[in-house]
């Protein structure tokens, strides 16, 4: 019994080791060819200038797609600040998703609205449309509201992509605060590119303490809740490491529904936002490619490397849980309904590694560490822990989680180098050697709930309460 | 406890499992690639502001200088730029700030003030510096150099410049086609006839945008392009024939309204549109629903610009009824064509959807 029982813990200990030294190794891949890109991208943008070209008339018109669901607390200036846009032709469309709040009464009154009888066709079938409404006075006159019963936020997107007038679509989320030149440098993919773009992402960037006025970021700031700046380290690590080494091999499988820039057309064929998940974004942009893939029609995904959105993100344990548990289904359901590509050669890179790495590394990682922690307290109640192994384990763990962490703090300082204070640095550096020990296991944690739930059949969002981003005190 | 002394590696020989051995060693391994990030993290917030400070210094001196350069006329000019050259072009970063004010300063002056920025350039030896990049061999330094060429229009050797016109970085590519086309006095997109890859949508827009702002000469004959080899620059030239009003070259369209190519058939449509060609409607209407979809779209387009209502009658006839993509854009033409029946046109509608007509 003694026998069988050390080969368990034998064997059980080198399935930990192996799987943690292939995740390891899968980082060190990440982290050297977004080193290349960022490079790359640095230096394409050393004589470069695009901004005269927001002048040409030959950019191609985009239909912004902003969905609000409760937003009355901020959608005016929202709403303004996305009006003011720098790019030469585009449509804004805000969806109201059958909100209960004042947010349509708010946005009739200060944009001078009224309803229209507008033609349109569902194209991807969504929930029904109380009214389209349109401004009577020519200075909003690229607004389109919007009003409808809710559905979600996959459904009121595929109801504005059902109404919008262009053919290159831009999805986010109404309370983003975009770069001046975000328009432009997103849309660049899709017009600089041999093949056809189907869709291009930006990086998203942590807007929690920044200072914004009239929805234009003046100063960069660290956030001043633990949660909030542990965020900042985890945006980092996914678009600055994850996200761009994919976008090198263009194994991309997940554009942030915050703001991405898509294909209507394709869009449309591959038959718009699934309703059925919550994980709608990556869903989308997987669907895309398959079925591209599945045509044998030359495509691309483009990401662009510069902070191009910044969003605010949970500043509370309990709503960050809710989030975290919500990507986790969103993950599983995606991987789920396209279980089909996950090692299958004919989706090439898509099939053979981001699949894959997706199931093996991003849904099944936390699971893993569960078990891992399940097997430790196994141990631990029968007195079989050798201490000296599971310290020396442990602080190995926690010595690479640091180590991934300064090495995507790095990857800023060599490229946007967005925190100037130098105690910033210093406070990143911080929250690092804490995130292992506090933050870590509550996203552990979420996601085995977010796995439960999904067992259970649970479909919803959960309330995703919203702080507000800090506004500069208005001078007296 | 075990007496471990990490630092002379010591513990690796004594008797400890092996799975211990492997955590320290990870642990020493990262915890030093950590420590390495974080001194790399410090040494490039140190070197960043350092640079940013002599970037700032340099600045300021050379706003110093190019002002008085170009407007003090007791400006000693052959002594002040030896004196500069000699005290403060001496690192790489120096001169590379220099040029890059230099051409600032070019890009928002004219005339004379433009020939004495140049001359500058010229005195400074900055050239010699510029063709040193143009030759190094790596991408960026040779897109960034035929910029410094361009901006300042410093004409060098044809061969050392369109040799880059068929590379493969797309940077390159751009920056060579647009110091053919900005030092140019009479054919500024002859460099075309070299092209061999094709322009992108982007390239296209700058050269248009470049043709617009910089060349000064007159507009060339687009149409010695449209039988050009690349698709992407016949699609380019008939952009250019209707953007240039080039009404000469509208028998020369014609033509590519049947072209193999579903997106040269549509820029022929548009360009005629736009150059108002009167017999283009009854061409592109008969057999409309066979045509692909980016044609038809297209088409319904040129009948709204410069159609009549018994035109998008026409074309009504061929809309099949479940086809809602063109239906919806022909009624909302229709709707434009006779206002009166708006509210008639939209009850339609709702209750062809109603009904699944």
């Amino acid at each position: 019994m003694g026998g069988a029982f050390n080969q368990f813990t034998e064997i059980a200990s080198w399935l930990f080791l192996i799987y943690g030294s292939i995740i390891s190794c899968g980082y060190l891949f990440t982290a050297i060819f977004s080193l290349i890109e960022i490079r790359d991208y640095k230096r394409r943008n050393n004589f470069e200038d695009d901004i005269a070209l927001l002048q040409s008339l030959n950019l191609p018109a985009i239909s912004i797609l902003a969905p609000a669901f409760n937003e009355g607390l901020n959608i005016v200036e929202n709403v303004r600040s996305l009006l003011t846009i720098n790019y030469p032709s585009f449509e804004i469309v805000i969806i109201n998703d059958g909100s209960s709040d004042n947010s349509m009464q708010l946005l009739i009154d200060a944009y001078e609205l009224e309803k229209r009888d507008i033609l349109f066709h569902d194209f991807i079938p969504s929930k029904k449309i109380k009214g389209i409404y349109k401004s009577k006075n020519r200075a909003f006159r690229s607004l389109t509201l919007i009003d409808k019963e809710n559905g979600g936020k996959a459904d009121a997107l595929n109801t504005g992509i059902n109404i919008c007038q262009n053919s290159v679509i831009c999805c986010i989320d109404v309370d983003c605060i975009l770069e001046n030149d975000a328009m432009l440098k997103l849309i660049k993919p899709f017009l600089n590119n041999g093949n056809k773009v189907i869709a291009s992402g930006g990086v998203i960037r942590v807007a929690n303490s920044c200072i914004i006025e009239d929805g234009r970021l003046i100063e960069v700031k660290l956030p001043k809740s633990f949660v909030a700046r542990v965020q900042v380290l985890e945006y980092f690590r996914a678009f600055l490491m994850g996200r761009m080494a994919w976008s090198r091999i263009d194994g991309l499988l997940l554009i942030s529904g915050a703001f991405g820039m898509f294909d209507k057309q394709t869009v449309i064929e591959a038959g718009g936002y699934n309703t059925e998940t919550v994980g709608e974004d990556m869903e989308l942009l997987v669907r895309m490619r398959r079925m591209m893939q599945e045509r044998n029609v030359p495509y691309t995904v483009g990401f662009v490397p510069d902070p191009l959105c910044w969003t605010e993100v949970p500043q509370t344990w309990k709503i960050l849980q809710r989030q975290r548990n919500r990507w986790t289904r969103g993950t599983a359901e995606t991987l789920w309904i396209h279980k089909k590509m996950m090692f299958n050669p004919k989706y090439k890179i898509l099939g053979m590694l981001s699949t894959p790495f997706w199931f093996f590394f991003e849904w099944l990682a936390p699971l893993i560490e569960f078990t891992g922690v399940l097997f430790f307290l196994f141990l631990l109640v029968i007195g079989q822990i050798n201490w000296q192994v599971f310290l020396t384990f442990f602080l190995a763990v926690y010595s690479f989680a640091i180590l991934f962490s300064v090495t995507a703090l790095f990857f800023e300082e060599y490229s946007f180098q967005q925190y100037k204070k130098p105690s910033y640095i210093l406070r990143l550096i911080g929250t690092a050697i804490l995130e292992p020990l506090i933050y870590h296991p509550v996203i552990m944690w979420s996601a085995v709930m977010g796995n439960l739930d999904l067992l259970r059949g649970r479909k919803s969002w959960g309330v995703m309460t919203r702080a507000g981003i800090s506004k500069p005190k208005k001078k007296p | 406890m075990m007496d471990i002394n990490l630092y002379d590696f010591e513990f690796l020989n004594q008797e400890i499992p092996w799975v211990m051995k492997l955590n320290i060693v990870f642990i020493i391994f990262f915890l030093t690639c950590a420590v390495c990030f974080f001194v790399a993290i410090i040494w490039i917030r140190i070197y960043k502001l350092y640079r940013n400070e002599k970037k700032r210094q340099q600045k300021l001196l050379l706003i110093d200088f190019l002002n008085s350069f170009l407007f003090d006329e007791d400006f000693d000019k052959e002594l002040e730029i030896a004196t500069f050259k000699k005290e403060h072009l001496r690192t790489s970063l120096e001169i590379k700030v220099t040029i890059k004010e230099i051409l600032h300063f070019h890009e928002n002056l004219k005339g004379e003030s433009a020939r004495e920025l140049e001359y500058l350039f010229n005195k400074l030896d900055l050239i010699d510096f510029t063709l040193k990049d143009l030759n190094k061999g790596s991408w960026f330094t040779t897109a960034r150099a035929i910029n410094a060429l361009s901006e300042l229009s410093i004409k060098v050797p044809i061969n050392k410049i369109d040799t880059y016109l068929n590379v493969s970085r797309n940077e390159v590519r751009q920056q060579s086609q647009l110091y053919f086309l900005k030092l140019s006095d009479n054919n500024p997109l002859q460099f075309l006839n070299k092209t061999v890859i094709p322009l992108t949508t982007w390239q296209q827009i700058y050269i248009e945008n470049a043709l617009k702002n910089f060349y000064k000469g007159e507009a060339p004959d687009f149409s010695q392009w449209l039988h050009h080899d690349l698709l992407s620059v016949v699609e380019f030239s008939i952009r250019m024939i209707a953007r240039y009003n080039q009404f000469e070259h509208i028998d020369k369209l014609l033509p590519f309204l049947e072209h193999e190519n579903d997106i040269i058939k549509c820029e022929a449509i548009r360009s005629l549109t736009l150059l108002e060609y009167q017999e283009l409607i009854p061409l592109i209407i008969p057999d409309f629903n066979s045509k692909p979809r980016i044609i038809k779209l297209e088409i319904l387009d040129a009948i709204k610009e410069q159609g009549s209502y018994q035109d998008l009658q026409e074309i009504g006839e061929q809309i099949l009824p479940g086809d809602w993509e063109f239906r919806i854009k022909y009624l909302n033409i229709e709707q434009g064509f006779a206002p009166d029946k708006k509210d008639q046109i939209y009850s339609q509608f709702v209750l062809e959807k109603k009904l699944g007509i």
